[in-house]
């Protein structure tokens, strides 16, 4: 499979990907053959606090945990569109190895999107090193999910993490839960509420060192896919935060969430693509082997339209992510529904893809030494962070009958 | 307006600021840099890697990553803040985490010393002044060398140049950090050698050859290593730093001893590689500090002056 798009759309520059992005792509590919797939097994049957450093180490040597970090701040500086594909690259392979860099770049995003030079110059230069850094984005609670995704819902939150304001500093109590690389990340861009102000309706965004005193990281969850990457509780107890270290303005942590969600999903929708592409790919393999009736699988009519349905699925999913991550480089604010849509179907393909791979491989399929068991795993994952399907449904509904902007 | 920082770092935002670029750049490694160095000899001008673990090298900028010279010139500005040379206030205002790169030239070269952890120990460059072809040093529409953009003059005004050295055979050398965080005295003269060891080794690589280092100096500071490397030192008195209260570096100029331009012409074409040996033998030595004062005596620098007044065309 390649990522080489032919089809004609309204948009040209999706007809070719750009050198850079191509050679990025390369490269990923390569060391996911070499030294990812090696892997893969491992890291997900190794035990959930496990946490494979060396292989991050590597990822983080080979620029994927700087790719969106600007090139003045010793970043590669590729939009959407690059990342994208460097995702799909890893999610073919492993799905929660590209979630450890995702979630990086998703805790890079509020500090680039606050266009604060200052808060910029502080953070971003942390990930030009060679040692690897790596990032968290803070916003889950137990109580609060959806309502801190969407506006309207606001008011509505509860229990939600409440910051206070003293001279020139925040002092933030609460915590979260679900949080990719919060066991892990040197720092977080964590999502408060300001003291006295209802539900969530005055979210800020603070940049927070995690090493901060009164932060303790918390339970490891047990989770069913997408298991090279750890999510954990983040505790917060009376954690002070200088006032400088706010990421787009008191009570700006709502615009900083929206532009950042809708970003980040066409990225995600590229990790479902990826998973799918891995079944796609495996599945076809097994096909183009296994003999059954005297001939090759794929020569079987059933199994010659599951594949091709599963490859026109792949291949659409694509498009769909390449033209979402596409005006997510190029529009001001990030497009809500193409970015939505895109990961709405890429995750639906994911699971479709996936579960019809593990048909053609029979018994093999269903078995944990060939993998395809734990690319469903993944795929269901895929359904669940960055929006669920009820979440994208209420974004892409709303932009159909052009209310406000989700 | 440039200000000093205050006692309570605390309460000024440039001071948190500054705090935080420091943090920042101390927290960087650069241990890839040797594997590269490794990988691809020739790509570097020096490398030596000694049994303490330190290793030292050379490379021009059009071979170095770009990151890596963001994180050059960010360890440079850190310890300018430590130090009181940079001011505070301009990198606050201006959101600076490292000096300028736009004053860096592709054929200058970068001498690193670096920790086992990758960490950089010492840094000192050799800058050349950016000069798509060599040009006469009189030549009016030739670049100027930073040292001369800082006290507003052709340095050549002052003192003689070499006949027929133009000015891609002229380096010059800028100061030489270290890292704050080495105290140790034995462990500072070697990283202070290493970086001599290697600017030795750049010059000799140069091509073609390097004729005159020039360069400003603080007396009793930087001065001590040019003698220390046997170097001919004329220091040009009576210039005046041409820095506004916005340039991030006049604190260097302003608030030490003064800082004075220096030239020094070489004296043959073996003499950087006669003296890199000698410095490669001083490094092997147990016994350092007696090495240094060894091979200082055997070939001592000498050091003139000469007044600020510009010679007669």
């Amino acid at each position: 499979m390649t990522a080489t798009l032919d089809a004609t759309l309204d948009i040209p520059t999706l007809t070719t990907i750009p050198p850079d992005v191509a050679a990025l792509q390369q490269e990923v590919r390569r060391w996911c053959q070499e030294r990812v797939a090696p892997a893969v097994r491992a890291l997900d049957e190794a035990d959930a606090a496990d946490f494979d450093w060396d292989l991050i180490q590597e990822g983080h040597d080979l620029g994927l945990t700087r790719l969106v970090v600007p090139k003045q701040f010793g970043g590669l500086g590729y939009g959407e569109f690059g990342v994208a594909i460097a995702l799909e690259e890893l999610a073919a392979v492993d799905a929660g190895l590209a979630l450890v860099f995702g979630a990086t770049m998703l805790g890079q995003a509020p500090v680039l999107l606050s266009g604060d030079p200052r808060l910029q110059a502080r953070f971003l230069p942390l990930f030009s090193g060679d040692e690897v850094v790596l990032a968290c984005n803070a916003i889950t609670e137990d109580k609060a999910g959806c309502d801190l995704l969407i506006p309207e819902n606001a008011e509505y939150a509860v229990d939600v993490m409440q910051a206070r304001r003293e001279g020139d500093h925040y002092v933030l109590n609460g915590d979260k839960k679900f949080i990719t690389n919060g066991k892990v990340a040197k720092y977080g861009t964590v999502f408060a509420n300001i003291e006295g102000h209802e539900g969530a309706t005055m979210l800020t965004c603070f940049v927070v060192p995690l090493d901060t005193p009164g932060i303790t990281r918390g339970a490891i969850a047990d989770k069913m896919g997408y298991r090279t990457c750890l999510g954990t509780e983040l505790h917060f107890d009376n954690v002070i935060v200088p006032a400088e270290n706010v990421a787009g303005g008191e009570g700006g942590g709502v615009y900083i969430n929206v532009q950042q969600m809708n970003m980040a999903r066409a990225a995600v929708a590229a990790i479902a693509t990826g998973v799918a592409r891995g079944a796609l790919e495996q599945a076809v393999e097994f096909a183009g082997e296994r003999i059954q009736g005297g001939k090759v699988l794929w020569q079987h009519q059933f199994t010659a339209r599951k594949l091709a349905e599963m490859a026109a699925k792949v291949e659409a999913s694509r498009m769909l992510y390449l033209r979402a991550a596409y005006m997510a480089d190029t529009q001001i604010p990030a497009p809500v529904f193409e970015t939505a849509a895109a990961k709405l179907f890429a995750d639906q393909v994911a699971i479709e893809v996936c579960t019809e791979a593990m048909s053609v491989m029979g018994a093999r399929g269903y078995l944990r030494d060939h993998g395809m068991e734990k690319r469903l795993r993944d795929a269901l994952g895929s359904r669940i962070y960055e929006g669920t399907p009820e979440v994208l449904a209420l974004a892409i509904t709303e932009s159909l009958y052009e209310t406000d902007d989700f | 307006m440039c200000t000093n920082a205050p006692e309570d770092v605390a309460a000024h935002p440039a001071a948190k600021y500054a705090a935080d670029v420091v943090s920042l750049n101390r927290d960087l490694s650069f241990r890839n840099l040797v594997n590269l160095a490794k990988q691809d000899p020739a790509l570097f001008t020096h490398f030596a890697e000694r049994g303490d673990g330190l290793v030292t090298l050379a490379v021009p900028t059009r071979h170095l990553p770009h990151r890596y010279l963001i994180g050059l010139q960010g360890f440079r500005l850190a310890q300018y803040l430590q130090l009181g040379w940079a001011c505070s206030d301009v990198a606050y205002r201006q959101a600076i985490f490292c000096e300028p790169l736009g004053v860096t030239h592709a054929d200058d070269e970068h001498i690193i010393t670096l920790s086992p952890s990758g960490r950089i120990l010492g840094y000192v460059s050799l800058a050349t002044n950016g000069d798509g072809e060599s040009r006469d040093l009189f030549d009016p529409e030739r670049a100027a060398f930073p040292v001369e953009e800082a006290h507003g003059i052709n340095i050549f005004d002052r003192v003689a140049p070499l006949a027929g050295v133009g000015t891609h055979e002229v380096r010059e050398l800028k100061r030489f950090v270290h890292s704050r965080t080495l105290t140790d005295r034995t462990q500072r003269l070697r990283v202070t050698l290493e970086l001599l060891h290697g600017l030795g080794q750049a010059v000799v690589a140069a091509s073609p050859a390097v004729r005159t280092l020039i360069g400003d100096v603080e007396e009793h500071v930087a001065l001590r290593h040019l003698l220390m490397a046997g170097l001919e030192v004329q220091l040009v008195e009576g210039t005046a730093p041409q820095l506004t209260d916005h340039d991030l570096l006049k604190h260097a100029y302003t608030e030490r001893a003064s800082v004075k331009p220096f030239v020094s012409h070489l004296p043959d074409a073996g003499f950087a590689a006669q003296q890199a040996t000698m410095l490669a033998e001083t490094l092997d030595s147990p016994d350092l500090f007696q090495a240094a004062t060894d091979m200082s005596s055997s070939r001592p620098g000498r050091l003139s002056r000469v007044d600020g007044e510009r010679r007669a065309a």
